[in-house]
This record gives C-alpha cells, structure tokens and sequence, in this order.
C-alpha cells in the first residue's frame, strides 16, 4: 500500500499547478467570469495544447490514458483555482459517454474534443432528479426511422457552449432493438430543432441552461447506447464525476485552510494577531483535520476506481459525502475566521462556499450518498455485522 | 499510488491468525470481548503478554536486537487487525510500548541488559508516574521533589491517574531535581520500586465502579541515583520523545471496526419504534453511516501516515489529529451504543465483565460491556493529550506551514 505519486503523476500535478498560478489568478477569474463569454477560450485552447483535455480519453482514441489517479489530480488543481472551464462537462460528462461508445463520428468528436475545438454537455438531470437514479420523463418516441425528443432537461452545465448534447430519454413504445422504457442517449446537436435553452449564469461563476425537447426529431443512428448499457454507461460517467468533484473539493478546502491560516497570522485585534486566540487556532485545526481526513477517502476512492475494485461505489460514495461535509464547514469556518470580507464579492474565499455548496448539490444530494454508501456496504453480504460477537 | 497488500504481508496475516488461533484460551478471548478501556482484565493481559513473549512477538515496536521485530508499519497493523478480530486482550502498553524505547534510546548498557527482558517477559509490570494533582495538561509544572542526599534521591511528592500501579512493582516517573526558570529544564526521569519504604498506591474507583487508576504518594523515599534515566534534568526531553512514540504505533481503525461491528451486531436485534430493528430504521442507519464513512476516513489517514513514517521522520501533529479524530470518533460510537443498550444499561452487572463469569446476566450478552465502555471512555480525550491541546499542536502546525 502507498499513497505516493508516480514521477509523471507528481509532474502533471505541478505543471497543472503552475500553469494555473501564472494564469489563473482569483482577479484573471472574475474577469473572465464576468467578460462577455462564459469562459476562457484561449486558456482553454492552451489547455489542449498542454495536452490536458486528452487526460481522460484511452490511447486509441488519441488520449492519454489517464486513470483515475490523473483525473483526481486534474481535478484537485481546478478547485484549488476555482476553475470555470468545462473540464467536468465536456471532458467527463459528454465526452465521458462519447468514449465509451462505438460509431461512425464518435472519434472525429472525440479528436475534436481533444483538440479543444468542440464543447459538450450531458443532458440528463430532469427536474425530478439531477444524478443517474432517477428515472428519466424525457420521451423517445419512435416514429419512421427517427425518434422525436420530448421533456425537460434541468440545469445543464455548459449547455450555452455546447456544440452538442448527449440526451438521456426513455423509450415510450418498442422499436427496433428497443423495449418501452429502456434508457436511451442521442447524440443531438446544438441547431437540432426543436432543443431549446433557456440559458442563465449560475452562482458558481459557469453558464448553464434549462432544455427542453419539444418533439425534436433524431435520426436513429444518433442512438448511440441503449437498455442496461445505457445504464452502466451513465453510472461509469457519474463515478468520474464523483471523484472529480470531491477531489475539487480537497483542493479547495487546502486553500481555505492556508488563506484562512495566513489570514489570522497577520490580522490584528486587541493589539495581538487573532491567530494567538486559542478559540481560532482550534477552529483552524478542526478545519485542517476535516481537509485531511476527507483528502484520504479521495485517495482511496481513486485507486479503487482505477483499478475497477468492486467496492469502488462505496468509496466514491463515501469520498463524496465525506468531501461535501467537511468542504461545508471548512468553508463556513473560512468565512467566519476572516470576518466581515470574507462575505464580499471581492474575496475569493466566499466563492469557494459557493462552488462547494454546489458541488454538493448538483448531482445528487449528500444524503443519496450517504444511502448508496450505506447500501453498497450491506449489500455483499446481506449482512452489516460479523458473527464473532455473541460472547 | 495503490492499495494493495504485498504478498508478505497477506502471507504475515495468515501467521498471525494461526499463531491466535492456538494462542488465544477462551478466557483470553472472554477478557478481550469483555474490555472496557484500553485495558483488559489484568491476569488475561499478561498470559497473553507471554504468549506473545514465546513467540517472540511481545514487543512489534521495539529494534530485532532488543527482542523486538521488525514489521513494517503495514504489518503492525496488520497485527493489531487480527488481534482485534480474534478478540485478544489488550497487552500492557506501559512497559512494552511507553518505556521499552525510552531504555533503548536513553539507558545505560546496564539498564539495557536488565530491564528490557524483564519488560517483554512481564516478570516487571510498569506504571507511568507523569502527572500530579496540580500538573495535567500542563505537565511541566510538575512539582514531586527529588532531593539529591549522597548517592540517592530521597522524593517526595504524589503521583495521579497512575494506570494499574495496584498491579505494577515499578513506576517510571518524572520528578524535579532542580529549580529553574524554564520549568522543563529542571526535570528527571526515575525508575523507581514500588516496593521501597514510603510509598503508598491508593486505588481510585472509576464512574464504572472499577479500579484501574492510582494515585501515589511518595513520603522520604530513596531511590538510587543509577535509577536515573539519561542525564540528570534531561527527564522532559526523554518524556517528550516517549510521547511522540505513544502516538506512533497505534491504530485507532481497528479498536473503531470492532465498535462497529458491535454496533451492528445489537442493533439486528434491538428495536427502535413499532417493533423494527434499528438496522432497518433508516433515521438511525444515516446515523451509523455517517459515523462509518468517518471511520473509513480515518482508516485511510492512519493508512497514509503509516507509509509515509518511514521517509518523512515524527507523525507530530498528525499523529495529534489520529488521536483526537480516533477518540472521538471512538465516544461517537460509544454513545451509540448506549443507545441501542437501552434499558438494559440501567443494571449493574459488573461480575458479569469478569473473564471468569460463564453464568445468565441480564439482557442480551453482547453489549453487556457498553455502558462502561462508555463511562470509561469519557478519558479519552483526556489521558495522553486531550483534545484541546492535541488542537494547540495542530494549530500550530498549520499556522507554521504559512511561515508565520
């Protein structure tokens, strides 16, 4: 057993990490944040000259081959600079079902994608539910060749950018190698008619959209995955994004307790820096061991998941809730600890509560965690303790 | 990064079940599933010491050449997981993993060649004498006075929350030997025998009802002065090395796991509302989940400092964070428990924790230990370092890492 990084594993971490000092700075953020695009397209380009947007695509596909351990570093490095480019979207989400499925201009998308020359977003939380649980109300209904699109997708990510959607819908009739109420995911682009957007910024400084298919009418070749492997393909792409957003997290919540740390050292009340007042140090110490604690089970979920062990949901699980627990209340402790500014829009730390708070709402709550975590350790067994205890 | 066993050690797994399997009696076993504290029934310690001793494997921490072993850190744990499993008694720390290392990092040859095989073979039994009436967290204000007198020092003083003096014939301990102004300057480190004249061990009942901490007083006693260790006044840098060994090797995960499974196993049969099991009541399952996920980050910390020791030096503050996550976590469960007990916490039943008892007791037999686990357990963030300085040391840790 080791936690080390590999030496290439410990160079992507720094030249993410430089590259992201040099040119993403809180200040460079908020400008981009608020500049007339949604994010940066030149950074986004330099991206993938970098090489970065080919982390999580297989060698054949013209990527890197990333395991989980570099999408987990990828990751830490975009929450630590509150990164609002769509790595998660387009890289994960979009391109996460483009990669695991076969077919005539799958590759041309992913070389596209790779190249940074095209955006993507997953068009699958419904206002009835926002991770792969919930049962899909988006229709395919088969129709001559075609299928027509109908429902409502709620609060895509990136949507606005988008070249093209992944669409989630429920068959509502049997078709061709189909059964009603199988899963299926359409390839759709951004001028199909019948998507449209309502697109709207979102706290955390990203664009995204509510859409909705109105009777959009998909050639059935754009049909690109269907029935239980629909389903284990959106749960694959949901495990990515579950580690990538607890490791955000442990990324963020190292700077809250660095700044928070810095902070108290250099503020002075009562004619002392606060950091002497020993009410402060316990709260930057229970913040730094909540940073700590939820930075192992990250750890541990990524070699899980890199090495498909059959555990692995529980610990992404496990990782997720423990991340969005304590990312909350590094967070509120960050806010409370520098006072007044910190509840401005000026500071970054403030947004950093916002992302978090996100984070830990956007696919699927703290509590469907908790349950799937619970669930997944019970199941194997159906049994949650060991017999030797009867004394 | 990975999390794979090496093959050694899935193969010192199995030498250890075998080697439990043979060398655990029923009474040993009854002790261990019986404890309440740190401690397990004393007599069952200690044939499990000397069992350990046979084979060799008394002391994990302790260098090859003083009879100790050399795991790795991985395969101490390991050793500790089935241990726990097998459900061993707890050996006595205080000779083995609080003053064997001081010996060998601070003793004479002499010492060395006396005390160690004494310490593995339990023919000594140590307590600590570090803390007094007026000195707790802050130890360094200590006040029992050793007086140089010819070739001895004669002390007077007392000794509290001396664990198991009523059963140890020795007691290392910290006096002071010097007025200064830095009150850790002028402080030494004795080994003293309980049985000398002038010393009077006085058992303090715990809210269990239970004796396992003493106080002692020491009236005129005259120790030899070879009984010092180290140089004299040179006792708070021993004693600080010591604490920083007491924090390494210990695994908060595994004592946790057995916890939990414990949980698990009455909360199958005990009922919340309307006759269901609290394991199927879900308001009480998001409860034990949460406390789990907590545990398994804590596993996966404790795992990340383990391999890391070697090339990175001292735990220091992460080895404070262990403890406190470790204690309180350790409390969370404890209270848990209680819980599920229910009414059956209510009757005292002490005779029934002894490893000797095979008769009925009131209520179901597991978790007849609970609530004075739970009792005993409110120490926790007390003994060792409590909670609000192991904080001071992470504070200052973080506050240190930003140069300030």
């Amino acid at each position: 057993m080791n936690f080390d990084l590999s030496e290439e594993q410990h160079a992507l971490r720094e030249s993410l990490h430089s590259y992201l000092r040099s040119n993403y700075q809180f200040e460079q953020r908020q400008a981009t944040v608020a500049g007339p695009e949604p994010f940066d397209r030149a950074l986004w380009q330099e991206c993938a000259d970098l090489g970065w947007l080919a982390l999580p695509f297989a060698p054949e596909q013209g990527g890197l081959g990333g395991s989980a351990i570099e999408l987990m570093l990828l990751f830490e490095q975009c929450g630590r600079f509150l990164v609002v480019e769509p790595f998660l979207e387009t890289l994960l989400m979009a391109g996460g079902v483009l990669k695991r499925v076969r077919g005539d201009d799958i590759d041309t998308r992913l070389n596209a994608i790779i190249a940074g020359r095209t955006q993507g977003a997953l068009a699958h939380g419904e206002p009835q539910h926002c991770d792969e649980r919930g049962s899909v109300r988006c229709t395919a209904t088969y129709q001559g060749g075609a299928f027509a699109l109908s429902g409502r997708k709620a609060v895509i990510y990136n949507a606005p950018t988008a070249d093209f959607f992944i669409v989630s819908a429920t068959a509502d009739a049997v078709a061709p190698g189909l059964a009603r109420g199988d899963l299926c995911l359409f390839l759709v682009d951004s001028h199909q008619p019948g998507l449209a957007l309502t697109p709207y910024q979102t706290v955390d400084g990203r664009c995204a959209a509510e859409v909705n298919l109105n009777g959009a009418s998909v050639d059935s070749h754009r049909l690109v995955c269907s029935g239980d492997k629909a389903e284990q393909l959106i749960r694959a792409v949901f495990d990515d994004v579950t580690l990538a957003l607890a490791a955000e997290s442990i990324g963020a919540m190292d700077v809250l307790v660095s700044e928070t740390a810095r902070y108290i050292s250099h503020r002075k009340q009562f004619g002392r820096p606060i950091a002497e007042f020993q009410s402060l140090q316990h709260s930057v110490a229970d913040m730094y061991m909540a940073s700590e604690l939820a930075r192992s089970l990250v750890y541990a979920a990524a070699i899980k998941l890199r090495e498909g062990a059959q555990d692995a949901s529980l610990f992404l699980a496990a990782a997720k809730a423990k991340a969005d627990k304590s990312g909350v209340f590094v967070a509120h402790n960050a806010i409370q600890l520098h006072g007044g500014i910190a509840t401005t829009d000026e500071l970054k730390i403030g947004h950093y509560l916002k992302r978090i708070t996100v984070s830990a709402n956007l696919y699927g709550s703290r509590a469907s965690q908790v349950r799937r975590f619970w669930q997944a350790r019970c199941e194997p067994s159906k049994q949650c303790s060991s017999p030797e205890l009867a004394a | 990064m990975n999390l794979e066993l090496t093959t050694e050690d899935v193969a010192f797994r199995k030498e250890v079940q075998a080697f439990l399997t043979s060398a655990l009696t029923p009474h040993m076993r009854r002790a261990g599933l019986r404890t309440t504290s740190i401690f397990s029934e004393f007599e069952a310690s200690m044939s499990f010491q000397r069992a350990l001793h046979d084979r060799g494997w008394a002391a994990p921490e302790w260098p090859l050449e003083y009879g100790g072993t050399d795991w790795s850190q991985m395969q101490k744990a390991i050793f500790q997981e089935e241990c726990q499993r097998a459900n061993s008694p707890a050996t006595s720390s205080i000779g083995i993993q609080m003053l064997g290392p001081m010996i060998i990092r601070y003793g004479t040859t002499e010492q060395k060649r006396v005390l160690l095989p004494r310490i593995l073979s339990t023919a000594d039994v140590w307590c600590q004498g570090y803390s007094e009436p007026e000195a707790g967290s802050d130890l360094a204000s200590l006040q029992m006075k050793a007086e140089k007198v010819g070739d001895d020092y004669v002390l007077n003083g007392s000794k509290i929350w001396t664990s198991l003096a009523h059963h140890a014939n020795k007691m290392f301990c910290l006096v002071r030997t010097r007025k200064s102004e830095k009150p850790q300057a002028g402080i030494s480190f004795l080994l003293v025998d309980l049985d000398l004249p002038g010393i009077t061990v006085s058992p303090i009942v715990s809210l269990d009802g239970e004796v396992e901490q003493c106080q002692v007083f020491f009236e005129d006693v005259r120790v030899a002065s070879s009984q010092r260790l180290g140089e004299e006044n040179q006792g708070w840098e021993i004693a600080k090395y010591l604490l920083e060994y007491e924090r390494g090797g210990y695994s908060y995960y595994v004592a946790l796991d057995k916890q939990l499974n414990q949980i698990k196993t009455m909360a199958s049969s005990a009922c919340s509302e309307g006759d269901v099991p609290f394991i199927e009541d879900p308001v009480f399952t998001a409860e034990l989940a949460e406390l789990e996920i907590d545990k398994l980050a804590l596993e996966y910390t404790e795992y990340r400092l383990k391999t890391r020791l070697k090339e990175q030096g001292k735990p220091g503050a992460l080895s404070s964070m262990i403890k406190v996550t470790g204690t309180e976590l350790g409390q969370a469960l404890d209270e848990m428990a209680v819980r599920l007990r229910g009414q059956y916490l209510a009757p005292l039943q002490n005779h029934c924790l002894d490893p000797d008892f095979t008769g009925p007791c009131v209520g179901p037999v597991c978790g007849i230990n609970v609530m004075n686990r739970y009792l005993n357990n409110r120490a926790s963030t007390i003994y060792g370092g409590t909670a609000q300085i192991q904080r001071n040391i992470i504070a200052r840790m973080v506050l240190a890492r930003e140069g300030v």
